[in-house]
């Protein structure tokens, strides 16, 4: 795909029903890989990103129609994030498109936390900023969704056999993983109302300036569930980049996270985030297993793919720890 | 014990440095500190596996006794079907969660992250 190959795509996306097509020019690519890129583009001199995902990874995930209703909701509720300004399937370039307002801001981890330093005032807003998004995203319920029926549900007992499914799909055995998955089947906690989840909420999605949380990126693993999921995800230990005493993304305290969120109508659930919190640490266990399968197999050529078979320990361990005394036996 | 193998990886190390000067500075030094990481790994495997290895076919065995007896094999492969037994009997039902288990793959996961990335072994706050 060219860059000229991309900006007429991007024109006819934008393009008003029965309206002039925009000049759009092409201005960085922000990040390419075989199955998804990241583009910055102006639109009739107004800056956008566009995320392509190409023909195989477009199959395997939310379509970018799905995604922006999903993110329309979000935004509605009160999330801050990027309008959507286009989304589509673009039959010219066989990707699949969401194109969204440019907004500046840091979303690499360490340069988050070289922003918002632990124990800082910006760290407590950014902390106090994620509580209130989080609160706000899951006030939505199916109810306020017209993708409803597009969305996967994860309840308790389901997201268990998803990671049985996953660790047996393994060419390798974990038996520390199953020994979690073991301590959740008999501690599942009481059931919860189904809200919107983003499914990917941490320290690497969320784009910070020095304002504190400008926008809750990426939604494609977004669906309904129980919203200590996205709590316990954005707490866990590989999340905090070495600042192991700031459990939320490794800039802020639980308790502030918490506060902000009861304060904001969100209702905490503590067995929820635990039980979360260890089913997280083994989909993570189980995911970066799975990356080192697909080098294995020649699907991937990543060194980092290929470097997460070694990582694999560290959620182990993480989730051992968690699991402590306390398992039921 | 872990995978991909050792052989497997200083290809995947020399494949991505021999690709770097196609990649942007910021990419090329990401994959220089990976491939870094990596050969670290790879020497204290060197020091510290065979030792590893031996301590969890111990320790795994014990869990594991009364169970149909493994055929006799290589350390490594000893112990990955040690590991497979564990596995399957947790996920089938068949080994009860207890505290020794926990003790035993806690260990055995210290030692592995030894290994892996020693400045991680203290528990999260």
């Amino acid at each position: 795909m060219t860059p000229s190959e991309l900006e007429l795509a991007v024109a006819r996306l934008c393009a008003p029903a029965g309206g002039a097509m925009p000049t759009v020019r092409h201005r960085a690519t922000a990040s390419a890989g075989a199955t998804r890129s990241t583009h910055i583009v102006d639109i009739d001199d107004i800056a956008a990103v566009v995320q392509l995902r190409h023909r195989e990874s477009a199959l395997q995930t939310m379509s970018s129609t799905t995604e922006r209703a999903v993110v329309g909701a979000a935004m509605d509720a009160g999330v801050p994030g990027a309008s959507t300004i286009a989304a589509g399937w673009m039959p010219e370039i066989e990707a699949d498109a969401i194109v969204s307002a440019f907004l500046t801001g840091e979303t690499i981890p360490r340069r988050v936390l070289r922003l918002a330093p632990p124990d800082t005032p910006l760290a407590a807003t950014l902390t106090a900023d994620c509580g209130r998004a989080l609160a706000a995203l899951h006030s939505v319920d199916d109810s306020q969704l017209e993708v409803i029926d597009e969305l996967p549900r994860h309840t308790e007992l389901s997201y268990l056999e998803h990671l049985h499914d996953l660790l047996d799909a393994l060419p390798t055995a974990h038996p520390a993983l199953r020994f979690g998955l073991a301590v959740l089947a008999t501690n599942r906690p009481e059931p919860q109302a189904m809200r919107l989840v983003h499914g990917d909420f941490r320290n690497g999605n969320l784009l910070v300036n020095d304002g504190g949380l400008a926008a809750v990126l990426d939604w494609e693993l977004a669906h309904l569930g129980n919203p200590m999921e996205d709590i316990a995800w954005l707490c866990l230990r590989t999340w905090r980049f070495g600042h192991e005493s700031h459990p939320v993304g490794g800039f802020g305290d639980l308790g502030r996270l918490r506060a902000e969120y009861e304060a904001s109508g969100g209702t905490w659930d503590a067995d929820g985030f635990r039980w979360w919190t260890i089913a997280r640490t083994i989909w993570w266990g189980a995911g970066l297993a799975t990356q080192a399968a697909s080098f294995e197999r020649g699907e991937s050529e990543s060194l980092v793919h290929a470097a997460s078979g070694r990582r694999v320990v560290e959620l182990e361990y993480d989730l051992l720890n968690l699991l402590g005394d306390d398992h039921g036996s | 014990m872990d995978r991909p193998s050792a052989d497997q990886l200083r290809d995947a190390i020399a494949a991505s440095r021999a690709g770097a000067d196609d990649l942007d500075a910021d990419e090329a030094r990401y994959l220089e500190r990976v491939a870094s990481n990596l050969e670290g790994i790879l020497e204290r495997e060197a020091l510290l596996l065979d030792d590893a290895t031996a301590a969890t076919i111990t320790s795994f065995s014990t869990l594991v006794a009364g169970g149909p007896p493994d055929p006799p094999s290589a350390a490594e492969d000893q112990a990955a079907s040690l590991r497979h037994t564990l596995d399957r009997r947790l996920r089938d039902g068949l080994l009860t969660p207890t505290d020794e288990v926990l003790a035993a793959l806690r260990d055995d996961a210290a030692r592995r992250l030894a290994i892996a990335r020693p400045g991680y072994l203290h528990p999260a706050t």
